[in-house]
């Protein structure tokens, strides 16, 4: 085979807890009030379409984008809209929030129908429309991830379904589920922009959507634009990192501060592939979300077919409740997922997954003076040297953290995870990066 | 002389080590007034007018640097020296034999009043105790993102103890402060700025650029962008910057006809120095009110 792994896979072993795996979705429905953010992505947002007491319908373009980065916002119940308010959301930033009193109807809009595509522009364009943004957890905008700067040659392209982290269960659901549909994301995007080669990146612990994926690609096996091979991976948390995935199955490393696109790679998440496919098929935009809802105080976990901006609080009602008081509520893995302050937040497009926690797993251990065992480099995948960079971000030396590579650091928590002294590493060198993207702003005024 | 004769004498080294030197030193003397630095005498006697507390509120490197600009004649200006003041400026427009400008004393003001009575916590913040590491942790933990995040970065850098923490946001003490600028550039949020020293300054204590129902539920003090200050300035000193009150310092005459219409006490009036002499100016203010209320009352009795 022209990939190989690479020898060196270096991470932690979380315990899984993948308790809700082969679940099948269930759709949720019936939410009497919904809030769309109308920045849900990467860059600047969008400009609201409707007023107070508009009437929409399902599908219904409710924000326009305001630049390049942005990708327009749908409706995902019909309704009418019942206020249109600037708010606060968890991020610190002021946002414009469409609140949507649902009319339990869910009328179709008459405009949503098949894109008209024949050419990369109108492909891109068709994604754009749909508000399509990557699923897999950073929302980056997909049109922008598909269309590469001038001058970068894609020849790669990767398909993310490691799902390393603990507990989710959603993308294993959909690749068991639609993994034809996945199959059918990856020959449209091969297609039209002419990638010859891609590879399907998924842990050895889902050994069914493995056997899954690898009999939708052989079925259509005469039709494939591109050469497409499944990789399975050793189950290592955070081998679904982007870097981390491009270092694995191509052997190519990520420069500091780059992009993908830099070596000749495009990641998309398995439900942004799968998603690809159904919109040029139908047209319908982004407005429904497979999450899986898990954690030590729910009643009962599962995987959830969830509409975008419904409130979290309902969420949880409708699928079972809670069984024990709730300590913290998680948006995201539980590695790398970030909590919320308050539980009328809605589902957003990226939400893979909802935790919620009982008060004695929401309890954050007390820190201890390091010890210089040096685990937190042993497990870096990055092969940082997490302890040097906390202590820089500690005392605000920028330029140390310049020398110590922290733009690298992915955030994965590894370092955090396996140390003795349950120092504040990750949380710290995070701090870390946003002091030098200050100073960096600082030197270009 | 026969050189012979002298070796092993005691002399020897010492007339050999006499005569390089002596060359040595000829050498020295020469190379040293062809190569000499031209220095204008002028820079070391206005390097001794100026205070030589080098806190760069000039906009040069030191005093030196001023004092250097100055000499050469690419600064007139003699009233740059903050921490030296008016005296400063006179005497060096004196010895400059230039014509002394109007020196405007200067004065630190921070624009939040969000303290932990007005202000609620959005998170448990457990990070490095500095205002710039908690603002890069999605905007600090006030829920009032635009506000004093009270870790003390400007005191950290305060060269003349003029910042103090109190209650959770930063204040100036104005005794001290010589509106040198290093809090300005070390605040994250941008909070601090120079404002002419009067003793009614009239200021917009906020920073808030929210609309106003967001700001009514983040902090019980802030600018909700009512415009009745506007409104009321007879001097139309106050302009709306997207729902922030923003008064021109410049403009402003002190009447403090706005500080008596502003519905969140978010404008207020006077400046205060040292820690423990924190004026609560709503307190002021609503008594100004009450007063203007009898007064009112009592001309309806008459």
């Amino acid at each position: 085979m022209f990939f190989r792994k690479t020898s060196r896979a270096i991470g932690v072993h979380p315990r899984q807890n993948k308790s809700t795996q082969g679940m099948a979705f269930v759709r949720v429905d019936g939410f009497s009030r919904l809030t769309i953010p109308l920045n849900l992505q990467v860059g600047p947002g969008c400009s609201a379409l409707v007023k107070k007491g508009d009437e929409v319908k399902v599908g219904q373009r409710i924000g326009e984008p305001l630049g390049h980065w942005s990708v327009p916002a749908h409706s995902s119940v019909s309704g009418t809209v019942t206020e249109v308010k600037k708010d606060i959301l968890s991020s610190g930033d002021v946002a414009d929030l469409i609140v949507i009193q649902s009319d339990g109807k869910q009328t179709l809009d008459e405009s949503i129908k098949p894109p008209v595509v024949n050419d990369k522009e109108s492909f891109l364009a068709a994604i754009r429309n749909a508000g399509l943004v990557g699923l897999g957890g950073a929302a980056f905008p997909t049109h922008v991830k598909l269309d590469p700067p001038e001058g970068k040659v894609i020849d790669t392209l990767v398909i993310n379904g490691a799902e390393c982290e603990p507990r989710i269960t959603a993308d294993d659901q959909l690749m068991r589920d639609r993994a034809d549909r996945v199959v059918a994301g990856i020959n449209l995007v091969c297609h039209y922009l002419d990638i010859p080669r891609c590879v399907i990146g998924i842990e050895d612990n889902k050994p069914e959507a493995i056997a899954a994926m690898q009999k939708a690609v052989d079925a259509t096996g005469s039709e494939h634009k591109a050469a497409i091979s499944v990789v399975t991976l050793k189950t290592l948390y955070p081998t679904g990192a982007e870097k981390v995935l491009i270092r694995y199955l191509t052997d190519r490393i990520v420069p500091e501060n780059g992009l993908p696109a830099d070596v000749g790679v495009v990641v998309l998440n398995v439900g942004t592939v799968a998603f690809i496919a159904d919109i040029i098929d139908t047209g319908m935009p982004l407005i429904r979300k497979f999450v899986t809802i898990d954690g030590s105080a729910m009643a009962k976990s599962g995987n959830y077919d969830l509409p975008i901006g419904a409130p979290i609080e309902d969420i949880i009602e409708k699928v079972g409740g809670t069984k024990v008081p709730v300590g913290k509520i998680v948006m995201g893995g539980p590695m790398m997922g970030v909590s919320i302050d308050d539980t009328l937040h809605p589902v957003l497009k990226h939400t893979n997954s909802l935790l919620v926690a009982n008060e004695k797993d929401a309890t954050i251990p007390k820190e201890s003076n390091c010890i210089h065992c040096g685990r937190c480099s042993k497990h870096c995948p990055m092969q940082l040297m997490p302890t040097d960079l906390d202590m820089a971000a500690r005392r605000e030396n920028v330029e140390e953290l310049r020398e110590y590579h922290v733009m690298n650091c992915i955030e994965c928590g590894c370092c955090t995870f396996v140390c003795p002294a349950k120092r504040y590493l990750v949380q710290n060198i995070r701090i870390g990066k946003n002091l030098w993207r200050q100073a960096k702003k600082k030197e270009a005024k | 002389m026969n050189i012979l004769l002298l070796t092993g004498s005691v002399f020897t080294p010492a007339i050999i080590g006499g005569a390089v030197a002596l060359v040595m030193g000829i050498a020295i003397f020469i190379i040293f007034k062809l190569f000499a630095v031209k220095t204008d005498p002028r820079v070391d006697e206005i390097n001794a007018i100026l205070p030589g507390v080098n806190c760069g509120g000039c906009g040069y490197s030191g005093c030196i640097g001023y004092a250097e600009a100055l000499a050469s004649g690419a600064d007139v200006d003699s009233t740059k020296c903050t921490a030296g003041g008016e005296d400063t400026a006179a005497e060096l427009a004196a010895y400059l034999g230039v014509e002394a400008g109007l020196y405007i004393p200067k004065v630190a003001h921070v624009y939040c009043q969000g303290t932990q009575d007005h202000t609620k916590k959005r998170y448990e913040y457990t990070g490095t105790l500095h205002c710039a590491s908690a603002h890069g942790l999605y905007s600090g933990p006030n829920s009032c993102t635009y506000g004093c995040l009270g870790f003390g970065d400007c005191v950290n850098v305060c060269e003349f103890n003029a910042l103090y923490i109190e209650n959770g946001i930063a204040h100036v003490n104005h005794e001290n402060c010589t509106a040198c600028g290093k809090c300005v550039d070390a605040c994250p949020k941008h909070l601090i700025h120079m404002i002419p020293k009067h003793e009614a300054a009239t200021v917009c204590t906020c920073s808030n650029h929210w609309p106003g129902a967001v700001t009514r539920k983040n902090c019980s003090i802030g600018c909700i962008g009512c415009t009745r200050c506007v409104k009321t300035c007879p001097v139309d000193a106050i302009h709306m910057d997207d729902s922030l009150a923003v008064i021109d310092q410049m403009i402003c005459i002190h009447c403090g006809e706005c500080v008596k219409v502003c519905p969140t006490f978010a404008i207020r009036q006077g400046l205060l120095s040292g820690p423990g002499t924190t004026v609560d100016n709503s307190v002021i203010q609503k008594a100004a009110r009450a007063k203007e209320k009898e007064k009112v009352s009592a001309k309806v009795a008459e």
